[in-house]
């Protein structure tokens, strides 16, 4: 018994390839994630960073505005000095300059620094100052300087000074504050964006590391599967060959058993002939020597007046005979039957030579090779379309010639033989019919028909029970097959297969 | 009843077919002597170790084709190739109607092949039909 081996693991395992799909589609997610994290953690820091970067330009602003004013009130003060202990008007220059800013940058101050509880007081004390400048100015360039002086003695503009330099002291003071903390929170800011990206790339290498290792396993899961594949093909393929080898040698050894049958069947109706032969002479020797017996008693002794003992001429006149016809009878009919198996061996010999037949001439040849026959029998038969075919002529011939000869044969009592040929492509096969109007074949005898030796019906006509066992193994040699299908006392209708182009394959089969 | 009597070779291995075949050769009316070997072996002694004696006696062989030692057909090739005893008539007797090999037998020389009937007349009509040609080729008697 051969049996192509089963791969030993199934070629792709279905539930680790969806266990697969859905860790890889895990990991496009996690990854995608992970970038979208980074990307909002950045825009968040750096929206902060920019925050605390602008509100440390806005302090370094203010402070600079801040710085600038004091500056500017000190400068116009060292001009109204200068200028009231030298009365030189090139001192004048710097003061008017500066207290112009002055009101300027107090206004800036304001805008930069809205709603501060130590402008007011600021710009009270700076205004107030400005105004004592003013007024010193104006009193010494009127030629009025002890009156500037003596405005300078009552230290008022010194107590508005000091006042400015103290509040100047704690706005610088806040905004130096204000500039660092902002300062460091950007650079906090940053260093948390370089956090973040560090351990974003790590989750993304760690992401990326898994992702490849998990396809590796995949790559792996399917290279593995490819190579099961691959054997299993290789195992199906040797498989096929040893079968296709098996076949072949069956068949060898079929051929080479029906090749044994055939001899055998040929030697065997050989041998058993030759002492067939001496069975029926010597019967034909016994059977003369039997009559000159017979004679000479009837010539020689009666007429002599010797008689011959009832038992004796009982011997001689009925029972040899009879014997004798007995034997004749059975080797008679053993002498057909051995030439009926020589012939099918024969026939089984024969190397068939395909060939292009067209049918309609072949059998219109089978149909006139019955003429006289037909004639005899007020047969009519009938040729409708036939296709053509490759096969052995011979047997094709053979084939025909029986089935046309046994439905005149079997013709049904009191009704002439009708009779038809015809047939029709079927695939690769032609399908020819041979019908007739004849007596029939009983259900049980439709297979039996086929078989050697036997017959089916009323023992009516001669016959040793060959022909249809002959058109069987002539078909089966080319292929072909033969099927019979009949109704009792209306008609049988012989359906025979032949391939189309009968492939010659050497050894002869069947 | 001849100046130089034909004699005939039999070569049958089975005894009682020659013995059938010498009886209805008798019956015919044939009087020629009758030599009978049972094998191929025998049958080529008989024609050939016999040296010019052969040559001058004629001789008619009746042979059967299935021997235990050889084919008659060999024995046929045998005669019909040696210059001395080509002339010889060669009365195939046998029990095959293959026309291969019928067709052979003539072929190679055979003058009459009888396939041996089974039914005692028609085997009896074919031994007189042969006893009328051993007549027959008596009348020319070679030099």
């Amino acid at each position: 018994m051969l049996s192509i081996p089963r791969p030993s693991r199934p070629a792709v395992s279905g539930p680790p390839s969806t266990l697969y799909g859905r860790l890889e589609r895990l990991s496009l997610a996690a990854g995608a994630l992970i970038m979208l994290g980074i990307v909002a953690a950045s825009a968040v820091i750096a929206a902060r960073t920019d925050r605390d970067l602008g509100d440390a330009a806005h302090a370094q602003l203010s402070r600079a505005t801040t710085v600038d004013l004091l500056q500017s009130v000190i400068t116009a003060e060292t001009g109204q000095r200068g200028f009231l202990l030298t009365q030189r008007p090139a001192y004048l220059g710097n003061y008017a300059e500066a207290a112009k800013r002055v009101p300027v940058l107090l206004d800036q101050i304001d805008a930069l620094l809205p709603g501060d509880p130590d402008l007011p007081p600021w710009r009270t004390a700076i205004e107030e100052k400005m105004a004592e400048l003013a007024k010193t100015v104006q009193l010494a360039s009127d030629g009025h300087m002890a009156d500037a002086i003596a405005l300078v003695q009552t230290d008022r503009g010194k107590q508005d000074m000091d006042t400015a330099r103290a509040i100047f002291g704690r706005l610088a003071a806040r905004e130096q504050l204000a500039i660092t903390t902002d300062l460091d929170s950007s650079r906090a800011g940053t260093r948390l964006l370089v956090i973040v990206d560090a351990v974003a790339f790590i989750l993304l290498v760690l992401l990326a590391m898994f992702v490849s290792n998990s396809l590796r396993g995949t790559v792996q899961k399917l290279r593995e599967s490819e190579e099961n594949l691959q054997t299993a093909n290789r195992e199906l393929e040797s498989g096929r060959e040893r079968l296709e080898a098996a076949v072949a040698e069956r068949t060898a050894e079929l051929t080479d058993a029906n090749d044994e049958i055939q001899r055998f069947a040929y030697i065997v109706s050989h041998d058993l002939r030759a002492p067939l032969l001496n069975i029926i002479g010597f019967t034909g020797e016994l059977e003369d020597a039997t009559n000159r017996l017979n004679r000479f008693v009837a010539d020689n002794l009666e007429p002599a007046g010797i008689t011959v003992p009832p038992d004796v001429r009982a011997a001689s006149n009925e029972d040899l005979p009879e014997a004798i016809r007995f034997i004749q009878t059975s080797t008679a009919k053993m002498d057909r039957l051995i030439t009926a198996i020589l012939r099918l061996s024969r026939e089984g010999r024969r190397v068939l030579s395909p060939e292009r037949l067209d049918m309609e001439k072949l059998l219109g040849g089978v149909i006139d090779s019955v003429r006289h026959q037909a004639e005899a029998a007020g047969a009519e038969l009938s040729l409708g379309k036939l296709p053509a075919i490759v096969a052995d002529r011979l047997a094709v011939e053979q084939v025909f010639s029986n089935l046309v000869e046994n439905a005149l044969k079997y013709a049904a009592a009191g009704r002439a033989p009708r009779i038809v040929l015809e047939g029709r492509r079927q695939g690769g096969f032609a399908r020819y019919e041979v019908r007739d109007n004849g007596r029939g074949i009983a259900e049980r005898d439709r297979e039996r028909v086929f078989e050697l030796f036997r017959r089916a019906g009323p023992q009516n006509t001669s016959g040793e029970g060959i022909g249809l066992a002959h058109v069987r193994a002539l078909l089966r040699r080319m292929g072909g097959s033969i099927d019979c299908e009949s109704v009792p006392d209306v008609g049988s209708t012989f359906i025979v297969r032949l391939p189309v182009a009968m492939v010659q394959n050497g050894a002869p089969i069947g | 009843m001849n100046a130089v009597p034909v004699t005939i070779l039999l070569i049958e291995d089975d005894p009682g077919h020659a013995r059938l075949i010498e009886k209805n050769v008798r019956r015919a009316g044939v009087a020629n002597d009758i030599h009978h070997v049972a094998d191929g072996t025998t049958a080529l002694a008989h024609l050939f170790d016999r040296g010019e004696r052969v040559k001058s006696d004629p001789i008619l062989v009746l042979l059967d084709l299935n021997l235990p030692d050889m084919s008659g057909i060999d024995i046929l090739a045998r005669i019909k190739a040696d210059p001395a005893l080509r002339r010889t008539p060669v009365i195939v007797l046998t029990t095959t109607d293959d026309k291969m090999e019928i067709q052979r037998c003539y072929d190679l020389g055979c003058n009459v092949y009888i396939t041996k009937p089974v039914e005692y007349e028609g085997f009896s009509a074919a031994i007189r039909q042969l006893g009328l040609f051993l007549t027959v080729m008596q009348v020319p008697e070679p030099d």
